[in-house]
């Protein structure tokens, strides 16, 4: 067992602000257990394995809140959650 | 129409390569080796008189009635115990042997009362047909003698022979005036059950059948019937017949309780179910039944139903009856208000695990052809979709890998997180008999449950690892099998992706997953992890069975990988008695998964972002749809409390009871303009309804369940919808009036719509279930008779993938405030929510949910048995009495979740499985004390049941 990856980010939106901010810190979690569960995987496959298990399991809204939240301070999540950002896909507009 | 009736060959028919030769009253007949005279002349349809044989038990030979005569032997061998054999003669009928059997049954009716034509088996009884059999004229001996059938002797005085009725089980009466010993309800009770209740006390003319020393209901009996059905006379028998009489025509059906799928005859007076009988030839059951099938069906007809369609503007309305159109209407039109207000995406629904594959999949269609969204998810989120994720990914398809009937040959069985004596009693007991006949028994679970240990039951090794740790625990045993050696290389080799295996071999070796390390989380000792490591991978076919106790967790999906890694590194998938097998919660979450209920994917499990397979639905319904995967159930209820989802559609479902954190559930489906529920009773979701469709139970529907084993099983309608229509028409109905066009004339048009889009149910229609009885998908031109076993040669995916499965504690914790974890689960006698169970006589078995507490946690707090406590998580806080209980380990309390009053998941969290959001049901952390009041939700929810469920205005019953 090595260290989590669903630390909290102390910058992101904490809950009992809003109920906005509620759903994303949740959002914030469900990435994170997702990092989490890849992270025994070497960076090259868990990064695109990271924004696959999203990219199909999350509604283009979660995806688009999840992005925008963190669109300017990707910095502000953790390593294999930061470098998946980019390969989150937003929704398609149809 | 008439009654179904199975034969009875009288003792079991054997399984054997080799066959013989026999001549029975000089016809030759032709039968498996081992096969008794009685079977074997059965066969050929020669019915040997016969009392204490049938076909469900091993025989016996104590009636002496079934004596036959055989060439070259002396005497007048019985021919239940004599095995057939190769040119052997046989003579069923002579003089002699018609002597000897009038003989045995003139003693029997000597000891029997004469009143067969007020008997409550009048017309059912077999120790009637024999005495017709035989011939029997008179009874020589008279009947006032020695006797266990009057209460009082011709002088008046109490007959001590004499044995009162014991009507204490609520299902059926024990008459002991009536039995003639022929210990067929004895032999039930053990070897088709398994649960020993039933015994003879005395000897000789005091010989009684007894449920141990107390009454039927006190003792261990578990009303599954078998003893009912075993029993040749009106000893043992529903209270129905008894109330009703014989039943005059049946229909097969299947169950509506558990995963397991029994099939039953329904046996009916015209539109009455008169009992409901396990179906010998139905596969899933083979002839055996649990509580809850056999006997509580009664909720169908309860008064509590609702039948008429029913509406209200404001949850805090009182409901208003209304026409169906009228309703259908109202519900159309909010959902388009709601969408054009709103947006396409403020809109969903959730299918049933209960209703039939043909109702879900017309459901799932609604959603994505009529809303035009993908908004649709089922029970399976709350119970086995890591099943789906974790062998998918392992082993390219999210089957179970067995039929139930591959335990008869495993060796080695591990149970991980199932309780199945409670949870699926029926396949329970063919688990036991496997057990009993040597295999062995690994059970990890935090409790100490019945399969641990209980009559001729006993686990070689019990891992009460504490909860949340699983995958902790099974990177131990896989750290064994490669660590010592126990890897099966040529499987590995042969059958499996290489480079996964290799990364997979070392990162289980690492120290960490060591049991010495991981001992310190699971609390289980390191010595026992090995034994049973090294058991399951060397002790011949091993099988892992698995439940809820896996899935409900924030690792649910990694540790059903954990366990595929394990048997692919020993072997263990692709051939009878081996595999990995969970065991499927209700009857039809099986199917509903595979109809397309999930948000992602169209039926047969493809994702919606194919597009080819898009485009095949696209042209079959003749709209497009949409490539985006929708809201999971949980991710519905978060977008409606921040406002963003408005209107949901569910059938037959009771998230605010049977979901986590019922505070959110309920804040959730309160925020939404329009909840349509569709279900045969006000259940507590409805409460926060504003239309009321009335569903139909499954005796009123024609359609088919898919049951744990992947078996697709007809349910067959035995009387009309009360409601006046059937489910699948008022999902029509709803389509419709939102725009979108469907035209069914009977369930078997969408089953044949199912088989046309669906590549694993191509070979599924309701012409060859009705012909095979059944089938297993997948069910194509490959496999047209359907799959039995999966991964027979190869995997489903090509190359069996190994994951790494590291071990990620939830971060669900204990605490000083929250020092204790709470697991959740069930219990034999009530289902699910409750709903069905609560409303039957099963109550006089668990008529409320109790915490279970180990004795030191009882003691420092002053808890004593059947304290009222007071049970507190991060969530909330409920009032339930205390049941102080060695089963639990030091640490752990448990509770289920079967009262809505309780209200078990108001405790629950929002923690869940990091691939599918399956909730964290198995850990809370919680803190338990004395107290003397329910808690301030329970006080607003007894207030809301009622203030929530006014009905004002009452049609009359004319009105459609």
């Amino acid at each position: 067992m090595t260290d989590t990856v669903t630390a909290q980010d102390p910058a992101a939106p904490q809950a009992g602000h809003s109920v906005h901010d509620d759903n994303l810190a949740k959002l914030l979690r469900m990435a994170g257990q997702i990092a989490d569960f890849f992270k025994a995987y070497p960076e090259a496959e868990a990064v695109p394995a990271i924004a696959d298990h999203i990219n199909q399991f999350w509604t283009g809204r979660m995806r688009n809140d999840f992005r925008a939240a963190y669109a300017d301070r990707a910095d502000a999540l953790p390593p294999p959650l930061r470098q998946a950002l980019p390969l989150i896909r937003p929704a398609r507009t149809s | 129409m008439s009654l179904i009736k199975e034969i009875d060959y009288g003792t079991p028919i054997r399984i054997a390569d080799k066959t013989v030769t026999l001549s029975i009253d000089g016809q030759s007949v032709t039968v498996p080796a081992g096969t008794s005279v009685m079977a074997a002349a059965m066969s050929l349809g020669t019915k040997i008189p016969k009392l204490c044989a049938t076909d469900s038990l091993e025989p016996f030979g104590s009636c002496r009635l079934c004596l036959v005569e055989i060439e070259g032997r002396r005497g007048t061998p019985a021919s239940c115990t004599t095995p057939a054999e190769e040119g052997m003669v046989v003579r069923t009928q002579s003089e002699n042997l018609s002597g000897l059997r009038k003989g045995v049954m003139e003693l029997y009716i000597s000891d029997h009362p004469l009143d067969c034509l007020t008997c409550s088996a009048n017309g059912d009884c077999e120790l009637q047909d024999m005495a017709g059999a035989v011939g029997l004229r008179e009874v020589r001996y008279g009947y006032e003698g020695e006797n266990h059938v009057f209460a009082r002797g011709s002088d008046g005085l109490a007959n001590e022979n004499w044995l009162a009725k014991d009507t204490s089980n609520p299902y059926f009466t024990y008459d002991p005036s009536k039995c003639i010993v022929c210990n067929r309800c004895v032999r039930a009770c053990e070897e088709v059950q398994g649960t020993f209740a039933l015994t003879i006390t005395g000897r000789g003319f005091d010989s009684r059948v007894a449920a141990g020393p107390t009454d039927f209901l006190g003792s261990e009996c578990v009303s599954c019937g078998a003893c009912v059905q075993a029993c040749p006379t009106a000893t043992l028998i529903e209270n129905k017949v008894i109330e009703h009489g014989q039943p005059e025509h049946s229909k097969v059906t299947t169950c509506a309780y558990c995963g397991v799928g029994c099939s039953f005859k329904a046996e009916m007076q015209g539109d009455r179910v008169i009992r409901m009988v396990p179906y010998k030839d139905g596969k899933a059951n083979e002839g055996h039944s649990c509580v809850k099938g056999r006997f509580a069906w009664g909720y169908a007809t309860h008064k509590d139903r609702i039948t008429k369609p029913m509406i209200r503007e404001k949850i805090t309305d009182p409901w208003r009856e209304v026409t169906w159109q009228e309703a259908i209407d109202y519900a159309a039109s909010e959902f388009k208000r709601i969408q054009a207000q709103y947006g396409r995406e403020s809109v969903g629904a959730i299918t049933s695990s209960r209703c039939t594959n043909e109702e879900v999949f017309l459901v799932q269609k609604l959603v994505r052809a009529a809303f035009r969204n993908n908004n649709v998810d089922t029970c399976a989120r709350v119970c086995h979709s890591p099943t789906g994720y974790g062998l998918k990914t392992t082993l390219g398809t999210s089957a179970g890998t067995q039929d139930f009937k591959s335990v008869a040959k495993a060796d080695v069985i591990l149970v991980i997180g199932a309780n199945p004596t409670d949870g699926h009693p029926v396949f329970a007991s063919r688990m036991k008999k496997r057990i009993r006949q040597g295999a062995k028994l690994i059970v990890a679970d935090p409790r100490k449950i019945d399969m641990v240990e209980s009559p001729h039951i006993k686990a070689d090794h019990h891992l009460p690892l504490k909860p949340g740790t699983n995958v902790a625990l099974l990177n131990a045993l896989g750290h064994v099998v490669v660590t010592e050696g126990l890897i099966d290389e040529a499987y590995v080799r042969e059958r499996c992706d290489l480079g996964d295996f290799e990364h997979w071999a070392r990162f289980v070796a690492r120290e960490e997953n060591a049991p010495e390390a991981s001992e310190q989380f699971t609390g289980v000792p390191a010595a026992e992890v090995r034994a049973a490591a090294r058991l399951y991978a060397t002790g011949g076919n091993a099988a892992i069975y698995y439940g809820l106790g896996v899935t409900e967790h924030s690792q649910g999906s990694t540790t059903v990988m954990a366990m595929a890694n394990l048997a692919m590194a020993t072997g263990n998938i692709g051939r009878e008695g081996v595999g990995i097998n969970p065991l499927r919660g209700q009857n039809n979450v099986q199917g509903s998964c595979d109809m397309g209920s999930f948000p992602h994917e169209f039926s047969g499990y493809r994702h919606v972002a194919d597009d080819a397979t898009r485009q095949v639905f696209e042209m079959m319904w003749g709209v497009p749809l949409d490539p985006e995967q929708g809201l999971r159930i949980p991710n519905m209820l978060d977008e409606a409390v921040e406002g963003s989802f408005k209107g949901l559609y569910v059938q037959g479902e009771d998230i605010a009871q049977s979901d986590p954190n019922t505070k959110h559930v309920t804040a959730g489906l309160a925020a939404m303009e329009c909840v349509v529920i569709q279900d045969i009773f006000l259940n507590e979701t409805a409460k926060y309804a504003h239309v009321f469709l009335p569903g139909a139970s499954f005796l009123e529907k024609d359609g088919t369940f898919t049951n744990a084993e992947r078996r697709i099983n007809r349910v067959r309608q035995v009387m009309a919808p009360l409601s006046g229509k059937d489910e699948w028409q008022v999902t029509i109905e709803l389509a419709r009036a939102l725009g979108y066009e469907m035209a069914y004339g009977h369930p078997s048009e969408i089953m044949d719509e199912i088989a046309r889009l669906t590549p694993s149910f191509a070979g599924v229609s309701y012409d060859k279930l009705d012909k095979l009885g059944s089938v297993q998908w997948p069910c194509n031109d490959k496999a047209p008779t359907g799959t039995p076993l999966m991964h027979v040669d190869r995997f489903v995916r090509g190359k069996g993938r190994f994951m790494i499965t590291e071990f990620v504690p939830t971060e669900e914790r204990t605490g000083p405030r929250f020092p204790l974890l709470l697991t959740t689960g069930r219990i034999l006698s009530q289902y699910n929510v409750g709903a069905q169970t609560r409303r039957t006589e099963n109550s006089a078995w668990h008529d409320e949910d109790v915490l279970e507490i180990h004795p030191l946690d009882a003691e420092s707090r002053g808890i004593r048995d059947g304290d009222l406590v007071a049970l507190a998580s991060r969530s909330g806080d409920i009032a339930l009495r205390a049941e102080i209980s060695e089963r639990m380990q030091p640490g752990v309390v448990y509770t289920t979740f079967h009262h809505a009053q309780t209200g078990a998941n108001v405790i629950t969290t929002d923690f869940s499985d990091w691939a599918t959001n399956c909730p964290e049901y198995k850990v809370t952390a919680v803190e338990v004390r004395r107290t003397n009041a329910w808690s301030s939700w329970q006080e607003k929810n007894f207030e809301e049941d009622i203030t929530l469920r006014r009905i004002a205005e009452r049609l009359p019953d004319a009105a459609e």
